[in-house]
């Protein structure tokens, strides 16, 4: 009898130990994927593309500790060697929240540059497809292994600072600049540590600027092409007057040792890559109904950028000096759900010229 | 046997001791807390004033309605309410409350007149990485002022923070749904 109390109590208080500690951790489930509908003008016919379907897990240890991941399935199915399709970690780390001045980050990353690599749920940007300076200049999503620190130094500015792995000088080129040279925390060396962070300082709820910057070498101590140091410096703004929202985002990138590099890999990387763009965009619904808690944004972009912005001994090509205009809507019948179309224009220094059609849903949650 | 019993004993004693433990560290929390309101309603109301908190059960019928009018759920059926008294008149009202941010709970404080006029809202501990943009002067200054006829739509009344969504809208809703409560039980929160 008296074992079976002892055994009881220890039930008993395994139960409400186990209890007290579950209500410190918790596990959140979420996501965000976005269907799209493409159709360059002419002849060719257009194409259905899941593109994205991303599971979020986050789970609390306690109250300062917590880890966070995103887990993606690009374009529905991995098969064969279709380019492009993957299954990929975009992001995992531990987030240890000492407090508001100062916690410390650790694992895969995002390098903080711009705004799109670090928000890039659908529902928070205008078009189908992200920006083009968003994937050529600053080549999202882009992640890598680190370690670093971020926090509030004054009310209104925050910062965040990070060791990560670097890029590969070999897998640049001439097309989408550094983009080919990210690791992406697959097998990555570490023999090109690299420093980026950046600066946001919220002025009030209806302006925030940021600034940012990528440093590291990229040639993976190969003495032959020196060190191919790499800086990619970035600002961008964002500012919400009423119904209108603006945003500006501009990026340079500054690669020394291009020419070894392009004697090398032959790939013709520019020593200077530069993009930027505007963006406006107006909900209107407001003046239509006034109570209403849908947003319908009509919105137009300009983006122009340019992979070979400056090179050394080889000939710059005029198809890389590009420009785009993205005309199109947003509609919002949630902040977190969204139906996009939007119409672009590719334009570049060699004047030819392309259209595509986009059409495409969102969402996050 | 002894053994055995030795063992049942040292056993049972580390269980005792953790729940202890965890009972204290919630404890702790829990007053550290409550000093930080008292601190915070304070500065709302004046250093002069005595604050005092007394528990409130809400039942089925007030939690759906509180739920029609403000879209969120209170997380418990008790709820703690601080007052503010300046010699015997009643200055204003305290709540205090979590809601969720994307991982991590926001624990916050809302200050309301007699009347249920909101003179501030403030954040005693934020512990998410991103979104502290809530805890600013510029974000919190919009809720002043608002009383429970006030819709606090996010992202329409009370305007987003970029790359704050989720806690803007978390706090938001939360604070409709204080001054919602607020309207159900003034009178009994009157109640000396």
């Amino acid at each position: 009898m008296r074992s079976l109390i002892h055994i009881l109590s220890i039930i008993f208080l395994l139960a409400v130990a186990s209890t007290a500690l579950r209500s410190q951790e918790a596990t959140t489930v979420g996501g965000y994927g976005e269907l799209h509908y493409n159709e360059p003008d002419g002849d060719k016919a257009g194409q259905l593309d899941f593109h994205r379907f991303v599971l979020y897990i986050g789970h609390s240890f306690n109250e300062q500790l917590s880890f966070k991941s995103e887990l993606e399935l690009e374009h529905t199915k991995v098969e064969g060697t279709k380019s492009g399709s993957e299954i990929s970690l975009e992001q995992a780390y531990l987030d240890w929240h000492f407090n508001q001045s100062i916690g410390l980050r650790a694992g895969i990353l995002l390098p903080p540059v711009g705004i799109i690599n670090q928000f890039h749920e659908p529902s928070i940007f205008h078009g189908v497809e992200r920006p083009n300076v968003d994937r050529t200049i600053i080549p999202s999503t882009w992640r890598e292994s680190g370690v670093g620190i971020y926090g509030s130094v004054a009310e209104g500015i925050n910062y965040q600072l990070y060791v990560m792995a670097g890029l590969k000088a070999s897998g640049f080129d001439s097309t989408s600049g550094i983009r080919g040279g990210r690791q992406s925390s697959f097998y990555s060396s570490p023999i090109n540590p690299t420093f980026t962070g950046r600066f946001d300082y919220t002025a009030s709820t209806d302006l925030k600027l940021g600034g940012s910057f990528f440093l590291g070498n990229t040639t993976e101590a190969n003495d032959s092409l020196g060190g191919g140091f790499l800086s990619v410096l970035s600002a961008d703004a964002q500012y919400s007057y009423d119904n209108l929202a603006l945003r500006v985002v501009g990026v340079l990138e500054n690669l020394a040792d291009a020419e070894l590099i392009n004697k090398k890999y032959k790939k013709g990387v520019g020593d200077q890559m530069i993009g930027y763009y505007v963006e406006a965009a107006y909900n209107f619904l407001p003046h239509l109904c006034e109570e209403t808690e849908h947003a319908l944004y009509a919105f137009g972009r300009y983006e122009k950028y340019n992979t070979q912005a400056k090179v050394t001994n080889i000939t710059a090509n005029p198809l890389l000096d590009r420009n785009e205009i993205t005309l199109g809507v947003s509609y919002k019948p949630t902040y977190n759900t969204v139906f996009k179309f939007d119409y672009q224009f590719f334009n570049n220094a060699a004047e030819k010229n392309t259209k595509q059609l986009n059409i495409g849903i969102g969402y996050n949650f | 046997m002894l053994l055995i019993h030795g063992s049942r004993f040292f056993v049972l004693s580390t269980l005792y001791f953790v729940l202890c433990t965890l009972t204290i560290v919630e404890g702790t929390a829990q007053t550290i807390l409550q000093s930080k309101a008292a601190e915070s309603l304070k500065k709302l109301f004046g250093d002069s004033v005595a604050v005092s908190s007394a528990k409130f059960v809400l039942s089925g019928d007030e939690k759906k309605l509180i739920f029609e009018r403000s879209k969120s759920h209170w997380l418990s059926d008790t709820i703690v309410a601080y007052s503010c008294k300046n010699k015997n008149s009643v200055l204003g009202y305290g709540f205090v409350d979590d809601v969720k941010g994307k991982v991590q709970f926001i624990t916050y404080l809302v200050g309301l007149k007699q009347g249920g006029e909101i003179v501030d809202v403030d954040v005693l501990a934020y512990r998410e990485a991103y979104g502290g943009e809530i805890t600013y002067e510029t974000f919190r200054k919009q809720f002043r002022g608002k009383d429970s006829n006030d819709k606090l739509v996010p992202g329409r009344d009370i305007k987003n923070i970029s790359g704050a969504t989720i806690s803007v809208r978390a706090i938001t809703l939360g604070v409709k749904r204080i001054l919602t409560t607020y309207e159900l039980i003034k009178e009994r929160l009157e109640k000396p």
